[in-house]
């Protein structure tokens, strides 16, 4: 490369740590980007890249997904093996590791570290949750253990930003003081077996790879090699296997067993622990969390508690929102004269955005819990009870994190997914999880659970009726992936494994961050994606505004004093709209569903995102009424009459309200999730099926609401 | 032989594993996680899936599926 050219060099590190160490947090701390931390095996999904400058130097951080061995049996794993070792064509092989261990789980954590250790690359190793080491009465001797491996051991405490400085120093000191680890022991026969792999590798060779190939039982990664390097590479492989077998070495358990081993040697003299059985906080709690008949009690009361806490809190800070609203619109009234122009500001943009925006609280208080949640060690919890609930679907407890994460939204868990390993298993996951009722569908079953199932009914039941809601999608969901698990998916899942990480105190700064990314983008959302179709859905609902007969509407309404005719002309005009014509062409269809026009197009318009529908429904029921009749959406449905006739009975009922909630819960309105589908599945096949599969199931269950409820209700 | 499959050790038990057998993937990943011969765990939850304390790991863990067989020895 030409000296001139060549940009400036940083030094790379890749992060590497097993999935609950606080990995994300220490990647997030050093570099000072925000992204989501889970505390779940495999939440860091996405490849992440941060760069800081300490004492001017620049550094670079790869952060690879959390991974309790670098063995990889699947594509993502294998990505992970391929950027340590530099085998990616679009990244560098990095200039160093950092390993992050688990000081309260010291010695299953190294063994990750043991297979770093391999690579050939310089090594840091940085150990988080020492306080919870303390507290259980393990006392790790840092020094003795850095001077043991003869690398830099630093204990961290990210989210406090303690050892941080003393982190970036070592890395610094790295570039000038290369201080290699040492390489475990393995025995001399499987030495020499793994020297002869390593010799057919080349210069993209290294201990950790030619052992890899060595011990690995499925032939996954020497296929992936083969074809990436153009070697050959199995029938060495396997003349070595056969040669340890015929020692009567165990290829399957040996490389763990050596590794233990090892790091048993390494850290006994460094550590101290309590003699004896230890039955910690932990331990104690977990009794009572994933016990069979307490631990689902138990669930069932957080996932109430939650759907309760949705009404019950967000109720006064909705109201501000509203009433705030209201303050804007009377004030842009009383400025812009009356017309086209006012009507697109107030009727248009105002009421749609801020009709979505007044559910900014319940996003707070929704994301705030589940991150809480995620944050304390509880969602591995829930994970593990419903296990026996997901097998009786064909899947595993490990489908049900992406499931519950997908009450929040469904495209990331989409995302998370990927640490389903069987392929079938996650497919299924990945096509029921736009069932489950994400934050979207929240505002309307607000609305309507507020205007048509709250007043004279007990406090408790509109939670009651919320939590309903959600069950819907933890009901239908695993019920469509038992479908698809016995028909087009048909295949044995893996076996559920799982670590449930210790429980610890939800940190602040990532239940805040985890609170503010979701509604930053819930507001941007707000502010371009339904702020345009807000514009889109006033401007056809407006226009024409001259009949066919050359009248025209807004001054015709102007001209007049008498209330009942401005309604009349009013609803002559919307119906004569675009909209409105394609709202009584649709009619037929959703009227069996106990829904008019109105309602027709408002769910019409939502399916780019269904969160539009109630700034749709704020503005096809609002447009043209005065300010001094100013009432909130709620009101006004709930006064809503069949073609806003005043002599048809009211629109909605409880039947009615229930099958609109119904078709929002189980139909596929998002382009975002069908998009991540395509994105994660490679084919437009499986997004197409889903929106099919998905919006004939909320019609047909909507239909059977609203025909059954007209029987009881 | 007082080993037993896995399954039938009971909630708050210690056993020693005697034998991990099955599926060489899922046999090399217990592996991965401190579950092979010669360790000690302790069943913490029974049940179809179950929970296992591990060194210091807890580990949800499908007991029954018929891919792998863990057999253990209890111990006092």
């Amino acid at each position: 490369m030409n000296e001139i050219t060549a940009p400036l060099k940083s030094f790379r590190i890749a992060l590497l740590g097993n999935p609950n160490t606080g990995k994300t947090t220490l990647f997030n701390v050093l570099t000072g980007l925000n992204h989501r931390v889970g505390n779940y095996p495999g939440v860091t999904v996405e490849i992440k890249k941060g760069r800081f400058v300490h004492q001017s130097n620049a550094i670079e951080i790869l952060d690879i997904p959390g991974t309790y061995s670098l063995a990889p049996r699947s594509p993502d794993e294998l990505l992970s093996v391929e950027l340590v070792l530099g085998l990616n064509p679009l990244e560098k092989v990095p200039d160093a590791l950092l390993v992050i261990a688990d000081a309260s789980n010291l010695e299953r954590n190294l063994y990750l570290a043991t297979q770093a250790f391999e690579t050939g690359l310089p090594v840091i190793l940085a150990l988080s949750m020492v306080d919870l080491a303390n507290a259980s009465g393990v006392k790790i001797d840092f020094k003795a253990l850095s001077e043991k491996l003869g690398i830099p051991v630093i204990a961290i405490h990210a989210s406090k930003r303690k050892g941080l400085d003393e982190l970036k120093n070592a890395i610094v000191l790295l570039q000038t003081e290369k201080r290699m680890p040492p390489v475990p022991v393995f025995s001399q026969d499987v030495i020499s077996n793994r020297a002869k792999i390593l010799g057919l590798l080349g210069d993209k060779g290294s201990l950790f790879l030619a052992g890899r190939l060595l011990f690995e039982t499925d032939g996954f990664l020497a296929q992936q090699l083969e074809q990436k390097l153009s070697l050959s590479l199995t029938p060495a492989i396997l003349e070595s296997r056969e040669a340890l077998k015929s020692l009567g070495i165990n290829l399957v358990s040996i490389e763990a067993k050596s590794r233990y081993a090892w790091i048993r040697e390494m850290v006994q003299p460094c550590i101290s622990k309590p003699e004896g059985r230890v039955t910690g906080f932990t331990d104690r709690v977990d009794r009572i969390l994933t016990h069979k008949v307490f631990g689902m009690f138990f669930f069932f009361l957080i996932m109430f508690s939650m759907f309760t806490a949705l009404f019950v809190l967000a109720q006064p800070l909705m109201e501000w929102i509203g009433e705030g609203k209201s303050l804007v619109g009377q004030g842009l009234e009383s400025i812009l004269p009356d017309g086209m122009l006012r009507s697109l500001l107030v009727d248009g943009l105002l009421e749609g955005v801020g009709g979505v925006v007044v559910f900014l609280p319940q996003i707070v208080i929704l994301f705030g819990f589940l991150s809480v949640l995620e944050d304390c060690g509880y969602m591995a919890r829930a994970a593990f009870l419903m296990d026996r609930v997901m097998a009786k679907c064909g899947l595993s407890g490990k489908s049900f994190i992406p499931l519950l994460s997908s009450v929040a939204c469904a495209v990331p868990g989409v995302l998370a997914t990927r640490v389903i390993e069987d392929k079938r298993d996650r497919l299924a996951t990945i096509l029921v999880a736009p069932l489950m009722s994400c934050s979207a569908r929240l505002p309307v079953y607000v609305l309507f659970i507020g205007a048509f199932l709250t007043e004279g009914y007990g406090w408790w039941f509109p939670g009651l009726v919320l939590f309903l809601m959600y069950g819907i999608g933890f009901v239908t969901a695993p019920l469509a992936a038992m479908l698809f698990k016995s028909t087009i998916l048909k295949g044995k899942g893996a076996p559920f494994l799982m670590e449930l990480p210790v429980y610890k105190t939800p940190s602040f700064s990532v239940v805040f961050a985890r609170i503010y990314e979701a509604s930053l983008s819930f507001l941007k959302r707000a502010g371009t994606l339904i702020a345009a179709t807000m514009v889109l859905i006033w401007a056809v609902l407006y226009f024409p505004y001259i009949s066919s007969t050359g009248e025209n509407y807004p001054e015709r309404i102007a001209a007049t004093e008498n209330k009942a005719e401005q309604d009349a002309l009013l609803l002559e005009w919307k119906k004569n709209s675009y909209l409105g014509r394609t709202g009584r062409l649709i009619e037929p269809v959703v009227k069996p569903l106990g829904w008019d026009w109105r309602i027709g197009v408002a769910t019409l318009a939502s399916f780019p995102a269904r969160e539009v529908v109630v700034g749709t429904l704020s503005i096809v029921f609002g447009l043209g009424k005065d300010a001094e009749d100013e009432q909130q959406l709620l009101e006004i449905l709930q006064k809503a009459r069949w073609n806003d006739d005043p002599d048809q009975p009211l629109l909605f009922n409880v039947p009615s309200a229930l099958s609109l909630m119904v078709f929002f819960a189980l139909c596929c309105q998002c382009g975002s999730t069908l998009m991540v589908i395509r994105q994660e599945t490679g084919t437009w096949f499986w997004p197409a099926f889903t929106f099919i599969y998905m919006t004939g199931l909320a019609y047909i269950a909507a239909l059977l609401t609203f025909q059954v409820g007209l029987l009881f209700l | 032989m007082n080993d037993i499959p896995l399954a039938m050790l009971e909630s708050g038990e210690w056993a020693e594993v005697t034998d991990v057998s099955g599926n060489p993937n899922i046999v090399s990943r217990l592996s991965e996680l401190g579950v092979m011969n010669g360790c000690k765990l302790c069943m913490l939850q029974q049940g179809q899936t179950c929970l296992l304390k591990v060194g210091e790991s807890r580990l949800s863990l499908g007991c029954l599926y018929s891919d792998c067989t863990i057999m253990v020895r209890p111990v006092v």
